[in-house]
């Protein structure tokens, strides 16, 4: 069953197009990282499947209802945090969790305790007073404490400071690793990202260029060295999944996008007579930054 | 009920200072009449300087001549009322601001509550902490006060409704808007524009050749009523779009749409939309059988004025003589009080004269839309009344030609006082609006329709003694005879007298001009001490009285026309049987320029400047100053109360009615057709 589908998903703000024709899948139980660089239309994407935003076209479906109308049932089961929310921040910590947990039934006071301890937050303190990581931590719990089936963060480490980063992804990588929890988590910030996700889906321009299964793609993806032998010229025609290719002496070096144990090798083999071939794993970062390049110069 | 609670709970929680200060402030309000009367000891100090020339002045100068008074004044009129209306907008802000709809990030948005509820839940906010709390003020402040608890109820509707004319298009305005300084300056906006809209078609119907036609009773209905329903309903409507749709055109469309709708109201008011609805005017039973009358068309004093105004007015003087009209009880009298009349030229064209008379006089009659200006009714033996009320003789039969000027009911002379068989009262004033082109056909027209007057009761309901002697200290908490003036050649400096020709009569060149102050302090606001010394002057329904004048209207006058009575002063010396008529020349409800309406206590201090002359009816040369002072020192203050009791419609029907220009013609007494 997939917790979030988007068909055609558009949205414009006058002339600009932030979100084109978006189809977008995401499993029920994964952690779905939407990457993008800033301005390419995640949050829009996001508050599109809040019902924050209309959109001008398409439709998207979360926990199997229209966006356009979930109800107070629905949102009950979403959890949602994102970088720009407007808190109540004339409230202490206690106050704001004491005020939105009888909004949920399914409200875990141990949970949020837990939560609070964990994340050490100052409960007298008013949210205003408290730094940007404070608070998104605190939205965090808030959203966190009812077990919602969805939980969707729109930029969640935007700002924040390494350790406060470090200590939201673990936490979150807890949480997910307590059940059946969706998490669709928007970012730039691909190193935690790749701590965290399960699924990858990258958003250019208003365009979604891809979204698969992070270990597939960490499958496929290879950082490719080759080593000629000193009589082998350099190959005239490369194969299209070769990515940023260079050359330098005898070395060539490029991303492979669909590598396979054997395979690949055989290929350089025969671009490469005599030449040595080193596969190494590429990063989810370096990966995310070859297929834009890639991308771009497609474009170009 | 549970997430409007939470809802509610958590606006209060964030505003719970600013609502606490406002709450203070509506306190402050409610206390502040009873602090006034309990730490300011005159209204009138002694030594307060008269203009006797100048008797207009007398009420307000006072008013505002002392130290702590001027405190009040500034405190209760200025800060306090600043601050309430101030604080509350912002309130209203805060509330609908603290879960806009129209922020995309708003944090309620998010929350498992629909916008119903949300919607639901600030109205909630509103009435709890703007209706519920703020109505709990104003009954506990008359409770404190020591009203009676029917009176509880009184002024809280509309006490209730004004709030919610600040509440919700401040709210609408919040809905519209995402930041509270620009939100506020928008609500001003708002207020200053909605306040030309509703003025500007007064400013052009005044260059209209039907202007009379302003004032029609279902217009009051169109202008007080459903005008303000319109903008509330808006403002509502505004709400509910925003919240419901979020989308801040179609609010504005609404809003537009709304102001569209009041502002066409606003301009046809001529239009009688309501005349069917409309209160009946005078719930009074009429009597059996009307009392048969004739009416004598009189000589007109001035029959045109033409002016820059493409219209003309038209006095008719005419008598109407009771020629069978009895009243057995002491004290009964009859008032004209209505006109419903037309006039049709020979051409066939008509002029409705429902402008009959002037408007400027009491509000509660400024609605009717065709007060009788100058009415009077003379009893053939007034003195008979006065005695029969115990009162002994009435002096001088001077007033026949001289007392015209009977402004209102609430002011009413007893001259009126009849029970004779025979009674008329003339309208030399009355006017009413002819077009230019009627100006100049001279024509002789036909008037026809019918006059409305009531009868009520005249009772004796309190004597006041000591209120002369000494000089005239103040003798009661509530009177005070504040001056005896002497006036040689009275009527030179006495300017309605000397109007009326009066020396040319060879009366009056030694006046006794008697200023008495009366006060009356509003029961609702008044302290307990003060209440019960009201009480004991019977003087329960004064708040009735200040209720309806405050709310201003005709027909709630009317709907109240059973508690509505009028007051009015002789002055009597019981030694010689004999009564001086107050000639009432100064009516000042001081409502604190409705600075009491935060509050919700309709308090009002009616300061009454009455004004006897004391004067012999034949030979003034047989006063002296001596023989006032004696005949003052014996006084009483005796305050009678006129009750309306029944309604007579009488027909009317004049032939040959004649006007002419006169700016072409000299004004002079035309020939009677």
């Amino acid at each position: 069953m997939n917790v979030i589908e988007t068909h055609q998903l558009s949205r414009r703000f006058g002339r600009l197009e932030a979100v084109h024709g978006l189809d977008l899948v995401v499993p029920k139980g994964v952690v779905f990282a939407l990457l993008g660089p800033n301005g390419a239309g995640k949050s829009t994407t996001i508050k599109m499947l809040m019902n924050l935003l209309p959109s001008t076209s398409g439709t998207a479906q979360v926990l199997g209802v229209d966006s356009r109308k979930l109800s107070p049932r629905e949102l009950a089961r979403i959890g949602y945090v994102a970088e720009s929310m407007d808190l109540p921040e004339w409230m202490t910590v206690r106050q704001f969790l004491d005020y939105c947990r009888p909004f949920y039934p399914t409200w875990d006071t141990a949970l949020e305790k837990k939560l609070l301890a964990d994340f050490e937050l100052p409960e007298p303190r008013k949210l205003k007073h408290l730094s940007r990581g404070m608070r998104m931590k605190t939205a965090l719990i808030a959203a966190l404490a009812y077990h919602p089936e969805l939980l969707i963060l729109d930029e969640p480490f935007s700002g924040l400071d390494p350790v406060v980063r470090d200590d939201f992804t673990r936490g979150l990588i807890e949480v997910s690793a307590q059940g059946e929890w969706t998490i669709f988590v928007s970012s730039h910030d691909i190193e935690d990202i790749e701590r965290l996700a399960d699924w990858i889906g990258v958003i250019e321009n208003g365009r979604l260029r891809f979204a698969e299964e992070l270990e597939s793609l960490q499958r496929r993806f290879r950082r490719i060295e080759v080593t000629r032998a000193s009589t082998t010229p350099a190959p005239q025609t490369r194969p299209a999944t070769w990515l940023n290719y260079e050359e330098s002496g005898l070395m060539a070096r490029f991303i492979d996008s669909d590598y396979a144990v054997g395979d690949t090798e055989k290929r350089c083999a025969d671009i490469f007579p005599g030449g040595t071939v080193t596969a190494t794993p590429v990063p989810l970062r370096e990966i995310y930054v070859t297929l834009a390049h890639a991308s771009r110069g497609k474009a170009a | 009920m549970r997430t409007l609670w939470i809802i509610v709970k958590k606006d209060f929680l964030r505003l719970r200072m600013l609502l606490v200060l406002w709450w203070c402030v509506l306190i402050l309000r409610a206390l502040m009449p009873a602090l006034d009367l309990m730490y300011t000891d005159h209204y009138f100090p002694q030594s307060y300087p008269l203009h006797a020339n100048d008797v207009s002045n007398i009420g307000w100068v006072g008013l505002y001549s002392f130290g702590l008074r001027s405190v009040y004044f500034l405190l209760q009129g200025y800060v306090l009322m600043s601050l309430d209306i101030i604080l509350l907008i912002f309130i209203v802000i805060s509330i609908v601001q603290a879960d806009s709809p129209i922020k995309p990030f708003a944090h309620w948005r998010t929350l498992p509550i629909s916008s119903r509820k949300m919607l639901g839940a600030k109205t909630a906010s509103f009435a709890v902490f703007c209706g519920l709390v703020p109505a709990l003020i104003n009954v506990g402040a008359k409770i404190s006060y020591g009203f009676p608890p029917d009176k509880w109820l009184t002024g809280l509707a509309w006490f209730e409704w004004k709030i919610a004319a600040i509440v919700l298009p401040a709210a609408a305005m919040a809905a519209l808007f995402r930041r509270p300084l620009l939100t506020f300056l928008v609500a001003v906006t708002f207020y200053s524009l909605g306040n030309l809209l509703y003025d500007l078609p007064e400013i052009w119907y005044v260059k209209m050749n039907d202007f009379g036609d302003y004032y029609q009773v279902s217009q009051f209905v169109s202008r007080f009523i459903v005008w303000p329903i319109v903008l509330l309903a808006t403002s509502a409507s505004v709400m509910v779009c925003m919240y419901r749709f979020r989308r801040r055109v179609l609010g504005l469309a609404v809003l537009a749409g709304g102001i569209g709708i009041a502002q066409c109201l606003q301009i046809t008011w001529s239009v009688d939309f309501f005349l069917g609805l409309v209160v009946p005017p005078i719930p009074l039973p009429a009597p059996k059988s009307a009392p048969a009358f004739t009416l004598q068309y009189l000589p007109a004093d001035n029959q045109i004025i033409a002016d820059k105004f493409p219209h003309g007015e038209i006095d008719i003087p005419f008598n109407l003589t009771a020629t069978d009209f009895r009243t057995n009880q002491p004290g009964e009298a009859w008032f004209p009080i209505a006109a419903n009349l037309s006039l049709e030229w020979p051409d066939g064209k008509g002029e409705s004269l429902n402008t009959f008379g002037d408007f400027n006089y009491y509000d509660g009659f400024n609605q009717m839309g065709f007060n009788l200006r100058d009415r009077e009714a003379y009893p053939v033996n007034y003195a008979n009344v006065l005695n029969r009320l115990g009162l002994g003789k009435m002096q001088a039969d001077w007033r026949a030609d001289n007392m015209n000027n009977v402004y209102t009911l609430s002011e009413v002379h007893p001259e009126v006082i009849h029970t004779e068989l025979k009674a008329w009262w003339r309208d030399p004033g009355s006017s009413y609006t002819v077009p230019q082109d009627q100006v100049t056909k001279n024509g002789p027209g036909k008037l026809t329709g019918n006059i409305v007057f009531e009868v009520g009761q005249f009772k004796r309901i309190a004597d006041i003694p000591a209120v002369a002697g000494a000089h005239f200290a103040r003798a009661q908490d509530y009177y005070g005879i504040e001056k005896v003036d002497l006036v040689q050649n009275g009527v030179q400096q006495t300017p309605w007298l000397r109007d009326k020709n009066l020396s040319q009569k060879n009366q009056t060149p030694v006046v006794a001009n008697v200023w008495l102050l009366a006060q009356s302090v509003d029961v609702a606001a008044a302290p307990p001490t003060l209440v019960q010394l009201a009480k004991s002057k019977s003087w329960n329904d004064v708040d009735t009285w200040t209720d309806a004048n405050e709310i201003g209207s005709f027909a709630w006058n009317r709907i109240n026309a059973k508690d509505e009575s009028a007051r009015f002063f002789v002055l009597w010396n019981p030694k010689k049987q004999e009564v001086r008529i107050a000639r009432t020349l100064g009516l000042y409800n001081e409502d604190r320029y409705g600075q009491n309406e935060g509050a919700g206590l309709s308090y009002s201090t009616l300061v009454t400047l009455l004004f006897f002359q004391i004067f012999p009816p034949d030979d003034a040369t047989k006063v002296s100053p001596a023989d006032v002072q004696a005949w003052l020192a014996d006084a009483r203050l005796v305050e009678l109360r006129y009750t309306p009791e029944h309604l007579y419609t009488l027909p009317v029907s004049l032939d040959n009615v004649v006007v002419r220009d006169v700016t072409a013609t000299p004004t002079s007494n035309a020939p009677a057709p």
